[in-house]
C-alpha cells in the first residue's frame, strides 16, 4: 500500500509549501464582521421631520383628502434614552392626537419598521391616529437611535433602550399605563414585545405585532431549510418567539398570507407561543408586507376597526 | 422594498454547497489546490447574479482511485466563521465507450463560529457521472449531491424542515498539464419553494430552490 508524504522535507521544495502556509495563516486571519448594522436600514441624513410634506419614498400611501391631521395634534418631542454604562441618548419622536387629552387617551407607541425614520412611516401612524377624533386615542411615534434626528447608533439593545425611553416619557406626562398600546410593525415587533414582556415599572396594557420576526435564528433557518445559526453573522437575535411567552398582556397578531419579506409562519410561532389568556390573529389574505401589507390590504377602514376593537374590548 | 441583501448573501453563503470536489480522483500521490467562486443565483437590484462566495480546496491523491479533499470557505471565514468541507471521493466504476466513469464523495460539512463557538455539522454523499475525453482527460459531469440534516429540531423547538436535501448538479472540467477549469450549475433544493423566503432566489425551476453557478480553477502539484 502506497503511503502518502506530508513530511514537511517533501513539500518544502515545492509550490505546495506555499499553499499550506496560506491555507494555515487563513485562519489566523479570520475576520469578525458582524451584519447587525445591516438590519437597520437607517437614514440620519434629513435635518428636519416633514411629515406630512415629507416627499421620500413611503411605506403605504394614504389619500390626504380622507386622512388628514390638523396640525395642532402633531406635538415634535424628545426624550432621553440610556443604556447602562453609556450617555443618554436624544431620541425625535412625535405624539398624534389631542395632547389636552393626554391622560384620559389610549396611546398608541408606535414601533416603527427597519427603513429610514419617522417620515418613512409616517402615514402608517397617521391612519392609526385617526382613531383620535372618533375614539379618544393617541399615536406616540419616536425614532430609534440613529435613525433620522434621534443621536446614537441602531442596535437591538438600543432599540430596547429606547421604547423604554418613549414609555418613561408618558409616564412623566403622568399617562397611566393601562392607557399604554403597544403596537410593534415588523422589526419593531422586537422592541414592543421585549417591553411588554420585561418594563415592569411602566408595563403596557395590551400589545398589537403586525408582521412580526420569530427570531434571526427562525429567518435563516427557513430560508436556508438547514438548521444554521443567525448566530454564525449576528449579534442580535430578535427572539420575540421566545420573549413572547413572558408577555401576559392581551395580544392581536395580524400578519399577510403572501408576506414575502417574514413569512406568516414567523408570526404564527409567535402567536401559538403567546403567555396570556386572550389573543385574537388576523391573518390577511393575500396581503404582504410593506406596500400592499395588512393595512391596505385589509381596507384601511377594516383595519381601523380591528384596532380599534381591539383596543377597546 | 428594500431588502437585507448582506445578510441575504451570507444566509446563503452559509447554506449554499460549495461546487463538487475533485469528481475524477487525482493521480496517485498527486497534490491539487483549487479555488472556487459562487453561489446561488438570486436578485440583487434587478439584477440575476450568483452570490460571490468563494472557497479554497486543497486534495491529495491518496490511491489511483482515491483522493482526499479538505476546504475553507474564505467567505464564511470573513464573518468568524470557520467553515469547511472535507472528506473523500473514490471512483468504482471506469468509463467503456458511453458507458461513464462513476465517482462518489462522502464529506462533511462543518461551521464554527469562533465568537459564539457555535458549531453545526451536516454529512454529505455525492455520486457523479462522467465522461472524458481529450488528451487531457477532461470531463462533463452530471450527478446529484446530498446533504443531511441531523438534527431533529431547530430553533424554538420547531421540527427540522427537511432531513434529505438533493442538489442535482451538472458541470465541466476543462484539463491542461497541470490546471484546470471548471464550471458548475447545481440545483439547490429544488423541490423547496422560495417565494416565501426572506432572500429572492432565482432558479430555473421557477419558484422551487435555487440555482447555483459556480466557477474555478485547480492547480495540481
Amino acid at each position: 500500500m502506497v503511503q502518502p508524504d506530508f513530511t514537511w522535507e517533501s513539500l518544502k521544495n515545492s509550490n505546495m509549501k506555499k499553499s499550506i502556509i496560506i491555507l494555515f495563516i487563513l485562519p489566523l486571519v479570520i475576520g469578525c464582521i458582524r451584519l447587525d448594522g445591516l438590519v437597520f436600514l437607517a437614514d440620519n441624513s434629513i435635518d428636519s421631520y416633514k411629515f406630512d410634506l415629507y416627499e421620500g419614498e413611503v411605506e403605504i400611501d394614504l389619500p390626504d383628502s380622507i386622512y388628514s391631521m390638523p396640525d395642532s395634534f402633531i406635538m415634535p418631542v424628545t426624550f432621553e434614552s440610556k443604556i447602562e454604562g453609556e450617555d443618554a441618548k436624544v431620541l425625535y419622536a412625535a405624539y398624534i392626537g389631542n395632547y389636552n387629552n393626554i391622560l384620559t387617551d389610549k396611546i398608541i407607541v408606535y414601533c416603527h419598521g427597519q427603513t429610514d425614520h419617522m417620515d418613512y412611516y409616517w402615514n402608517r401612524t397617521k391612519l392609526l391616529a385617526q382613531l383620535a377624533f372618533s375614539d379618544q386615542m393617541a399615536v406616540f411615534t419616536f425614532d430609534y437611535r440613529g435613525y433620522g434626528l434621534s443621536e446614537g447608533t441602531p442596535s437591538e439593545e438600543g432599540m430596547n433602550a429606547d421604547v423604554r425611553g418613549a414609555l418613561n416619557w408618558l409616564k412623566q406626562q403622568g399617562v397611566s399605563a393601562n392607557n399604554i398600546i403597544l403596537y410593534g410593525f415588523s422589526l419593531g415587533s422586537a422592541p414592543a414585545t421585549d417591553a411588554a414582556a420585561y418594563f415592569e415599572e411602566f408595563k403596557a396594557y395590551k400589545l398589537i405585532l403586525e408582521s412580526p420576526f420569530a427570531s434571526a435564528d427562525n429567518l435563516a433557518q427557513v430560508s436556508t431549510i438547514i438548521n444554521t445559526s443567525a448566530k454564525y453573522f449576528l449579534e442580535m437575535k430578535i427572539n420575540n418567539a421566545d420573549k413572547i411567552k413572558d408577555v401576559d398582556q392581551d395580544l392581536l397578531w395580524m400578519h399577510g398570507t403572501k408576506d414575502d419579506y417574514i413569512h406568516i409562519d414567523n408570526g404564527e410561532l409567535v402567536y401559538k407561543n403567546h403567555g396570556g389568556t386572550y389573543k385574537e390573529a388576523h391573518r390577511i389574505e393575500g396581503a404582504k408586507h410593506g406596500t400592499d401589507g395588512v393595512p391596505e390590504t385589509m381596507g384601511f377602514e377594516e383595519y381601523l376597526d380591528v384596532v380599534r376593537t381591539f383596543i377597546l374590548r | 422594498m428594500r431588502k437585507l441583501i448582506y445578510f441575504a448573501l451570507i444566509i446563503i453563503g452559509l447554506s449554499s454547497c460549495a461546487p463538487a470536489r475533485f469528481i475524477q480522483p487525482l493521480q496517485e500521490k498527486e497534490h491539487a489546490l483549487s479555488f472556487s467562486l459562487g453561489g446561488p443565483m438570486f436578485n440583487f437590484s434587478d439584477m440575476t447574479i450568483p452570490a460571490p462566495l468563494s472557497s479554497i480546496c486543497y486534495g491529495y491523491g491518496l490511491k489511483e482511485n482515491l483522493s482526499l479533499f479538505g476546504s475553507i470557505h474564505t467567505t464564511s471565514l470573513a464573518f468568524g466563521n470557520f467553515q469547511s468541507d472535507f472528506g473523500a471521493t473514490y471512483k468504482f466504476l471506469d468509463q467503456k465507450n458511453f458507458i461513464p466513469n462513476i465517482s462518489a464523495s462522502a464529506a462533511g460539512n462543518l461551521i464554527f463560529n469562533f465568537n459564539e463557538t457555535n458549531t453545526h455539522f451536516w454529512p454529505q454523499l455525492d455520486v457523479n457521472a462522467y465522461w472524458e475525453h481529450g488528451k487531457n482527460n477532461s470531463y462533463f459531469y452530471v450527478g446529484m449531491s446530498n446533504w443531511f440534516e441531523l438534527a431533529a429540531k431547530r430553533a424554538h423547538d420547531e421540527p427540522s424542515i427537511d432531513h434529505w436535501l438533493l442538489h442535482p448538479q451538472l458541470g465541466y472540467q476543462y484539463n491542461l498539464e497541470s490546471w484546470s477549469f471548471f464550471a458548475e450549475v447545481k440545483l439547490l433544493a429544488p423541490t423547496h419553494l422560495n417565494d416565501e423566503v426572506l432572500i429572492d432566489f432565482r432558479s430555473i425551476t421557477g419558484n422551487y430552490g435555487s440555482t447555483g453557478l459556480y466557477l474555478g480553477v485547480t492547480k495540481k502539484f
